[in-house]
């Protein structure tokens, strides 16, 4: 089963002794199935939340206003049985760092064989089948062998591999992986690169990619969402994004990314200044106080989100339709 | 792993002979002519020297040393210096009581404690968390001799539901069970709160790892994660600490033995000090020493079974 996935007005902050954290606000997303969808932006800005968030495994501390319609459910709105229930069923979530993502103490096998506990249909010889089966679809030889192994018997690269395919045996609707491939080597990251792409030809979920790498998210995605301060500052089709960005800071984002330069530089570009603070943020426009182009408005009024070609949005002064 | 198993083996033989080098050390230092003690100011000289050397002492003491672990090797421990019955025998008799006690008590503790502690984990920071905490550091500062005669008056004088003193008929699985319970709970109720108390610190900690968001990512229920993906990480500290501790439940049976009146290595090692009875010490003490070493290298090895990281560490 799949269906389209929507965040609308969705904010998320953290309570903690020192006050409200504003991780998120009013993010308005959406993806449909069979899209692979980017959410690109630097450490600390909210990428992490957002998926968080999606995946319905934030702290205790967290606060949710607005809502995550998927497939007509609110998610936000869901008692948290329900919300386990929808976890590794409809929603999977490839993690961050493959290192630490496995249980050291048990096998491979027996992970993968816990984490298909919805499909009560299948006994444990079967869900061990669709074990091997998928091992092998993700590139894994040996796929008997590296069942019974622990996964610090294997390599960063195999284990991203048995993460993917742990996601993939609960057949999601949507399948999130949250930068997949930042922990991994050159090497590594391209053969997971080939991988996902692979794989999506034959997956009519949705996948959405969490990276901080301009590069993963211009080859694997059709849409992607630039994220600054716990805001979408602009999005849209990946061509559009990577060949007209409107925002500022995707501009900026853009012009630092080094596989973009030809020649050698002495100095690579960077943005001036950092990220405001999430618990007491500008007035205007999160990114005023960085951004060149700032004029009078910028700092006092906070930008609406302007609609530009197609699915294209920006949420700046400075941009007109 | 056996190359592992064969070096922890040696260097427990090697901590057996240096407890017994200590042991005769100690006996040799002691000032005053063991004799004279056991025997009263009045006893003849020729019953003072027949002693002296049916206990072996008129030997040189790397002598009697050497003679010991000869004659343990056959597994002869000398004999009892009044009753002239072997030691093995005598310890033999007493053993069973004491470690059916001392197992007993470990298994109360780790089967109430165990749980104690996930459910402290699962229900962290509510009033439930907060009360198994306060009882846990409770029964840990109770001494379980205060326990024992407590429960000695409640149970076995007012309310007459247990009995007071032995180990139960001989053959009677009832009756033994019925005479284990008090002596049993005072030994493992401070274990109860120590066994929580660490379940709980280490599990909290394993529950902060990325891989138990990975198991929650995946939906598995709560107790599922508990008891399967944190506890097989968390109970590891909990297996040194016991088997640390089965030295100190071991001792501790010395005295609920005494007041439970209860035959077993406690009281066999309390009365022969008491009456300078060398060869019944020694042997008690050797075969107290070798259960204590083994424990220590079985829960190693338990460890290296549960945690494949550990296995593979004393592998290569």
């Amino acid at each position: 089963m799949s269906g389209s996935l929507a965040a609308s007005g969705l904010s998320v902050r953290y309570e903690t002794p020192h006050g409200a954290v504003h991780a998120l606000r009013h993010v308005d997303i959406e993806a449909h199935p069979g899209e692979v969808i980017g959410i690109v932006g630097e450490s600390g800005c909210g990428k992490s939340t957002l998926v968080t968030a999606l995946a319905n495994l934030l702290p205790a501390n967290a606060r949710v206003d607005g809502s995550i319609s998927y497939n007509g459910i609110d998610l936000a709105k869901l008692d948290a049985h329900r919300q386990r229930l929808l976890r590794g069923d409809e929603i999977a979530l490839v993690s961050q760092d493959p290192m630490t993502a496995f249980n050291p103490v048990l096998t491979i096998g027996d992970q993968l064989v816990d984490f298909q506990h919805h499909r009560r249909d299948l006994g444990r010889a079967q869900k061990r089948a669709r074990i091997a089966a998928m091992l092998g679809r993700v590139g894994i030889a040996d796929a008997e062998r590296r069942m019974r192994s622990y996964p610090h018997e294997l390599s960063g690269g195999m284990r991203q591999r048995v993460a993917i395919a742990a996601a993939l045996l609960t057949d999601p609707g949507l399948l999130i992986a949250d930068e997949p491939t930042t922990a991994l080597d050159v090497t590594m990251e391209a053969q997971i690169i080939h991988l996902l792409r692979e794989l999506r030809r034959d997956y009519n979920g949705i996948i959405i990619v969490v990276s901080h790498h301009l590069g993963v998210i211009a080859e694997l995605c059709d849409r992607v969402y630039v994220m600054y301060a716990g805001e979408v500052v602009e999005g849209g089709a990946v061509d559009a994004i990577f060949h007209d960005a409107r925002h500022p800071y995707t501009q900026a984002l853009l012009a630092c990314d080094p596989a973009r330069f030809h020649e050698r530089l002495d100095r690579l570009p960077t943005i001036p200044g950092s990220l405001p603070s999430l618990a007491q943020l500008p007035s205007g426009c999160v990114y005023a106080p960085r951004c060149e182009r700032s004029f009078a408005p910028c700092g006092t009024i906070a930008p609406p989100l302007v609609t530009l070609l197609g699915s294209h949005v920006a949420r700046c002064h400075a941009v007109t339709p | 792993m056996l190359a592992y198993a064969v070096k922890r083996i040696g260097l427990g033989l090697l901590i057996l002979v240096l407890v017994m080098i200590a042991m005769y050390a100690a006996v040799f230092l002691v000032p005053g002519d063991p004799a004279t003690v056991a025997l009263g100011p009045r006893a003849t000289p020729e019953l003072k020297r027949l002693l002296i050397e049916r206990m072996g002492l008129d030997q040189p003491v790397w002598w009697q040393i050497i003679e010991f672990f000869r004659n343990a090797l056959t597994g002869n421990l000398g004999y009892d210096v009044w009753s002239n019955r072997p030691v093995s025998t005598l310890v033999l008799e007493a053993l069973p009581n004491t470690l059916v006690l001392g197992l007993t008590a470990l298994a109360i503790a780790l089967l109430i404690g165990v749980p104690l502690g996930c459910l402290s984990v699962m229900r962290r920071g509510t009033a439930a968390d907060a009360v198994i905490g306060v009882l846990s550091v409770g029964v840990i500062a109770v001494p379980s001799f205060v326990v024992a005669i407590y429960s000695l008056l409640v149970f076995a004088v007012t309310l007459r539901w247990l009995p007071a003193i032995g180990a139960g008929e001989a053959g009677d699985f009832a009756s033994q069970a019925k005479a284990l319970v008090m002596p049993a709970a005072a030994i493992a109720l401070g274990w109860i709160g120590y066994i929580a108390r660490m379940v709980r610190a280490s599990m909290m900690e394993v529950m902060g790892e990325p891989h138990i968001r990975t198991a929650r990512s995946f939906g598995l229920p709560e107790w599922k994660i508990v008891s399967k993906y944190a506890l097989r990480i968390a109970i590891i500290p909990t297996i040194s600490l016991v088997a640390v501790g089965l030295g100190s439940i071991l001792s501790s049976a010395v005295f609920v033995e005494a007041v439970f009146a209860r035959p077993g290595i406690g009281k066999l090692i309390t009365d022969a000090v008491n009456t300078r009875n060398y060869p019944v010490v020694m042997g008690t003490v050797l075969i107290m020493t070798a259960i204590y070493v083994s424990i220590t290298i079985a829960a190693d090895l338990l460890i290296a079974r549960l945690d494949p990281r550990v296995r593979d560490v004393f592998r290569g």
